[in-house]
């Protein structure tokens, strides 16, 4: 090579080099809406949709964001940064349209963020808002649009009897004709719940034994860690509490344990969605981390007709800073003690 | 022995002041402690204080987190070091403990110095690379600190990212993903080196492989972008597509193995044929990894509390500090001669193995049973209930 290629060839790469690397061209996108105006009551119809069916999103193609069940993703991630292929920059959040997705005539969207990722909210919210759709006639011509389902959705959703399904393992879809839910209410004041819990106990039988006592563990959680759980294990199971662990369980099982429980002692959790189950008297101890301020399942219990008392952890919680970006630490990132010995004295005086 | 500063032991001084101020080296406190990451009983009972020692043992605590800043430092190599006044820069925050151990001891020098004459100038940028691209050593020592440069961003700290030109193309591609509107500035480590006016080194979020909380929040806010549901969450990490003439250890029954994995309902899988998307998706609801020691096992950062880890050979204590901070089960299945095979600086040759089949089928059942007991729960309390909690998570 001569000394004049070689100099060329230096003298390009400086002229490359410190340039941002060039970028691949902007994928085509959509800029979205968020107005927040989500439908309060009664179902809509609306056609030629984008459709994330693990978040109950719906974005038309002006860009509005849709539906209901859309509510729980705004509350979530108010740009809806956290969904894929969205992306927010400079406050515009814009959709990334997928080069090849799925495409449905019709379906219906019923269910948000938290009944696809957490048991409770998928019992509580998710069945019943599906259940008060069939019940319209929604789901007839419009079968409700799913994500893959877990094991334990899928479990629910048999028990309840709803069972004409379209699950999608993609990121967003799009739907000609698509049912929208309103806007979920009140959790534990949903008259649907009385449907869920018939339902299910239909479907699982009579109770074969009755007056448990049960102790549900949280010892598996990194969340809201009960640093002297193990302890507290050790002393109920002495007296005879059954010591249930729903991470290895399944959810009929968990099911019919609430349904033959007396009484059920545990950290406020996930698992205490179960109690809609219990038989109406029963009794439930929620052991409350210190601060807790969380009413849904004494409102659960009351709706049910259980006899329910809080017991709140003294101290502190023990958490982390997060100074920089304070609203990554999730709220149950924090650590606090029971005390053993005061919740034992509790559960001996609330007799 | 190479010349280089250990800046380790840098005074903190307050963000605005470390950014701005008159020091040449400033570091500030971005998160004041880390956690303990206690250990957890392996699988089963493996022999040797080799593999025993380092899954219990050193300091268990995660540090805290910190942001090194160093002015009028200069940037060059393949792996995109630091220099300050012509000496190398080590931190402890910024850089595993090993590279200053190739510094000190002068191993492999071509990997990490570098000569190159200052050919432009940037008033600030992050730097968060250094020689050793090796996928399991981007995904521990690298990768975490795009989560910090995400948290600075949303503090409002923005600069571009330097990466060496020759840096692997999974590098720019995972900093677009996780940082859509990163600003990156390549270099050509062979005759160009650049002037910074501010580098800013992130923490990598772990010291020694005991990771930082902060991490853990940021991998589930991540995972929770996708579903639980579906199949493959059973996954066989394969290396046979992965080896190349300076392998140093090899499977030499990979066939028989993998074919037991496949009959016990594992899916085999080699993470290099899939984008980091559809890894992070499959590794992110795996109950189950099993695999050869190496970087593909260590993608189980990214997998829930409960999954089941089956590493084939030892060679370091990373998967155990893995598991032990994403509350996994480990268990190593040596090789049959009961010698693992380890890695060594000094160029060795290949050492062949043979993992008992016999062996790996029972271990592989008791994985397998564990899974397949948390499999009809699996995913039922990712994300808190009920969302309308104002103080949710993300």
């Amino acid at each position: 090579m001569s000394r004049l290629a070689r100099l060329a060839r230096r003298v390009g790469r400086k002229l490359k080099a410190l340039a941002p690397t060039p970028r691949t061209p902007e994928p085509l996108s959509l800029p979205l809406i968020l107005d927040g105006s989500a439908p309060s009551d009664g179902y809509s119809t609306v056609r030629n949709v984008w459709c994330a069916p693990a978040f109950g999103v719906v974005v038309d193609r002006q860009g509005h964001v849709l539906g209901g069940a859309a509510s729980e993703a705004l509350r979530v991630s108010p740009d809806l940064a956290a969904l894929p292929g969205v992306r927010a920059h400079q406050g515009q959040s814009r959709l990334i349209l997928p080069d090849a997705s799925p495409r449905l005539a019709k379906g219906a969207v019923i269910a948000g963020w938290g009944g696809w990722r957490n048991y409770a909210g998928f019992l509580l919210e998710a069945l019943p808002a599906l259940l008060t759709a069939k019940a319209a006639g929604v789901l007839a011509e419009h079968p409700p649009i799913l994500p893959s389902l877990t094991l334990w959705q899928a479990e629910l959703l048999t028990l309840a009897e709803i069972t004409t399904l379209q699950t999608l393992d993609a990121s967003w879809i799009e739907l000609d004709e698509a049912v929208l839910a309103p806007a979920p209410g009140s959790v534990v004041g949903n008259p649907m719940l009385t449907e869920v819990r018939a339902c299910v106990l239909a479907a699982l039988g009579s109770p074969s034994r009755r007056g448990l006592k049960l102790y549900v563990s949280r010892s598996d959680s990194f969340d809201a860690v009960m640093v002297d759980e193990a302890g507290v294990e050790i002393e109920l199971a002495a007296l005879g509490y059954t010591i249930v662990r729903p991470e290895t369980s399944s959810a009929a099982e968990l099911i019919r344990l609430f349904a033959e429980a007396d009484l059920v002692v545990a950290p406020t959790g996930t698992a205490l969605a179960n109690l809609l189950f219990c038989s109406p008297g029963a009794e439930v101890v929620e052991i409350r981390p210190p601060g807790s301020t969380s009413v849904w399942v004494r409102d659960l219990a009351a709706r049910v007709g259980l006899t329910w008392r809080g017991f709140d952890a003294e101290g502190e919680r023990a958490m982390l800073e997060a100074p920089l970006d304070p609203a990554l630490r999730p709220a149950s990132a924090f650590t606090w003690r029971a005390d053993a010995v005061a919740l034992l004295a509790f559960l001996v005086k609330r007799a | 022995m190479a010349s280089f500063l250990d800046l380790s032991n840098t005074e903190f001084a307050p963000l605005s002041g470390a950014l701005h101020g008159p020091d040449r080296v400033a570091r500030a406190l971005l998160i004041e402690r880390g956690t303990l990451v206690p250990p957890r009983p392996m699988l089963w009972p493996c022999p040797g204080d080799l593999v025993n020692g380092p899954h219990i043992e050193g300091d268990l605590c995660a540090p805290p987190v910190d942001l090194l800043v160093v002015r009028r430092a200069v940037v060059g190599g393949t792996g995109a070091h630091l220099k300050l006044d012509d000496q190398l820069v080590y931190a402890e925050g910024a850089y595993p403990f090993y590279i200053q151990h190739w510094y000190r001891h002068d191993i492999a020098r071509q990997a990490w110095d570098f000569d190159a004459p200052v050919t432009h100038r940037l008033d600030r940028a992050f730097v968060i690379t250094h020689f050793n691209f090796v996928w399991g050593h981007w995904l521990t020592e690298m990768y975490p600190k795009l989560f910090v440069i995400r948290a600075l961003n949303a503090a409002g700290i923005v600069a571009p990212l330097i990466l060496p030109r020759t840096a692997p193309g999974y590098v720019s591609r995972i900093v677009r993903m996780v940082l859509p509107d990163q600003e990156i500035v390549t270099y050509d480590p062979r005759d160009e080196a650049v002037e910074i006016g501010a580098a800013l080194l992130p923490h990598m979020l772990n010291r020694n492989y005991v990771f930082h909380d902060f991490l853990r929040w940021n991998l589930e806010r991540e995972a929770l972008a996708w579903p639980k549901g579906g199949d493959d969450d059973m996954i066989f990490v394969s290396r046979g597509g992965v080896r190349t003439a300076q392998s140093f250890r090899e499977l030499a029954n990979e066939a028989e193995i993998e074919e037991i994995a496949r009959e016990a309902g594992l899916t085999v899988l080699r993470p290099e044929t899939l984008g980091w998307a559809q890894q992070a998706r499959l590794f992110s609801k795996a109950r189950l990894v099993a695999g050869e020691f190496g970087s593909g096992l260590h993608n189980a950062l990214l997998s829930p509390p409960g999954c089941q880890v089956v590493s084939l050979n030892w060679l370091v204590e990373v998967q155990s500090r893995i598991g032990n901070f994403r509350r996994h089960d480990v268990g190593y299945i040596l090789p049959s001669d009961g010698e693992a095979r380890l890695y060594s600086i000094e160029p060795r040759a290949n050492q062949p193995f043979t993992i008992d089949a016999d062996i790996f089928r029972e271990k592989l059942t008791i994985a397998v049973d564990r899974a397949q007991t948390r499999k009809a729960m699996a995913g039922w309390d990712d994300a808190p209930f009920p969302v309308e909690d104002p103080k949710v998570r993300l």
